[in-house]
């Protein structure tokens, strides 16, 4: 990534595209307990997921012009590669586009009985961990490795958090720790949990969560690879494509989630 | 980050607010289920709860109460509606201390007080079991228009509400959404 921007502003940046996604989480939570309007949670979604397409996985620089460097020069490599890397989450969306139309066929607007106050706070999280995976690609790109390793390990921690949020708390995997802690989050004792294999909303919820949580267990190898060679100063300010890429798979999961959030939690009402 | 920028990212997030404030104001309070206009005053109901205490409606006046009429041995839609109705009173929350379901036995051969408790303690311990003789209950299910055939597996599939005055207000189909219901159940609690 050429850095344009001196590094204090590229950090700012990055604190208040967070500000801005962490209050519109808040208000499409509020939209969905005050109104439940469908319309415009689905606009909030699209506004969410275009400040992180746009300041965080900078879109944009799939329009950087290599001024003319040679075809063997990093800045070229490094404009195919990011090519590359796009095609792929574009078909990599249409994996998760597949679930959400499925969700919609299944269940239009209903929703399963979900830990509501338990699902904000995974969401929110995630939505932490991008900030914090922003903040990590910044630092690599002013040559920061230390800054790197520690925020990359930030997010690292956020990620596993979530993943474990979801599958073991969220599908009830252990219902030991499962229940007290969405008591805690204000869930009634007695609650009944989904199941994979009782009803279609069962089966399509969790293969949404499980397809999207695998993306994060796939998206913390990844890092944690990038981190590795981090670690032995493969990096620096001009050349760290890895941490790159492995920043921008990171946001995808997060965009995803930006809408697999409402689609299973806020979106249509219980049956 | 340019101020422009900035601005513009403050106005589509006062645009969205403002939509949703618009949307919030505007929202009107509407009942779901089907209203009663005008009220009809209550029918009234003495019969046996299933603790074995004699019930008469006016125990419960103050509340909003909803009404099905079903048997224990129901395979489908009782458990079905009682499930729902488990659901509402898990939205209301310590609101739904302030309603009463009542399930009337149409099946008086088979219903007793201890299978009605049992029944309903799969759900909720406050809904309340009623049953009595076949002559007490065919009186209740007459006056709610209910026609109870096939030793009572042939019943009406609606819930009947009476507001915190005893008026019989609404009915819900049993196949309605337990939101709905719940935010019906909140206006009902308000008057």
């Amino acid at each position: 990534m050429h850095h344009t921007q001196d590094k204090s502003s590229a950090l700012g940046q990055g604190v208040i595209i967070f500000v801005f996604l962490g209050a519109l989480t808040l208000l499409e939570y509020f939209i969905a307990v005050a109104v439940n309007n469908t319309p415009l949670l689905i606009v909030v979604a699209i506004v969410k997921a275009a400040l992180v397409l746009y300041y965080y996985m900078h879109i944009g620089s799939l329009n950087d012009d290599d001024h003319g460097a040679g075809h063997e020069s990093y800045a070229y490599k490094t404009g195919t590669d990011r090519l590359g890397l796009w095609l792929f989450l574009l078909s990599d969306a249409f994996v998760f586009l597949g679930l959400g139309v499925a969700r919609f066929n299944l269940l239009g607007l209903t929703r399963p009985e979900l830990a509501q106050l338990f699902g904000l706070f995974v969401t929110n999280v995630l939505l932490i961990s991008s900030f914090s995976m922003n903040r990590a690609e910044t630092l690599m790109a002013h040559g920061d490795t230390k800054g790197f390793m520690n925020w990359s390990l930030i997010t690292m921690i956020l990620g596993l958090g979530f993943f474990v949020g979801v599958v073991v708390i969220e599908w009830h995997t252990i219902p030991a720790i499962a229940e007290p802690v969405l008591i805690l989050f204000g869930e009634h004792a007695g609650f009944v949990p989904l199941t994979a294999s009782g009803t279609a909303m069962g089966a399509i919820f969790f293969m949404m969560t499980g397809m999207h949580a695998f993306h994060v267990l796939t998206g913390l190898a990844l890092l944690q690879v990038v981190r590795s060679k981090a670690g032995k100063g493969y990096y620096s300010a001009e050349k760290h494509w890895g941490v790159e890429a492995a920043t921008i798979y990171w946001h995808f999961v997060d965009v995803v989630w930006i809408f697999f959030y409402p689609a299973l939690y806020l979106i249509g009402k219980l049956v | 980050m340019l101020r422009k920028e900035l601005l513009r990212l403050a106005a589509i997030f006062g645009a969205i607010v403002l939509m949703a404030g618009l949307l919030f104001v505007t929202k009107k309070e509407t009942f779901h289920g089907t209203v009663i206009s005008p009220p009809l005053p209550p029918k009234p109901i003495n019969l046996t709860d299933h603790n074995g205490n004699p019930f008469a409606l006016e125990n419960v006046r103050g509340k909003v109460v909803v009404i099905f009429f079903g048997y224990t041995n129901c395979p489908k839609e009782c458990p079905l509606a009682m499930g729902q109705l488990k659901q509402v009173f898990g939205i209301l929350g310590e609101q739904s201390a302030d309603v009463q379901v009542l399930f009337v036995s149409t099946d008086p051969a088979r219903d007793d007080a201890a299978s009605l408790a049992e029944f309903l303690g799969h759900f909720d311990t406050s809904f309340l079991g009623l049953t009595g003789t076949p002559a007490e209950l065919a009186k209740v299910w007459s006056d709610y228009g209910v026609a109870v055939m096939d030793g009572g597996e042939t019943h009406a599939n609606r819930m009947y509400v009476l507001d915190r005055s005893g008026n019989f207000v609404l009915t819900f189909l049993a196949d309605m959404f337990a939101d709905d219901m719940a935010a019906d159940l909140r206006l009902l609690l308000k008057q």
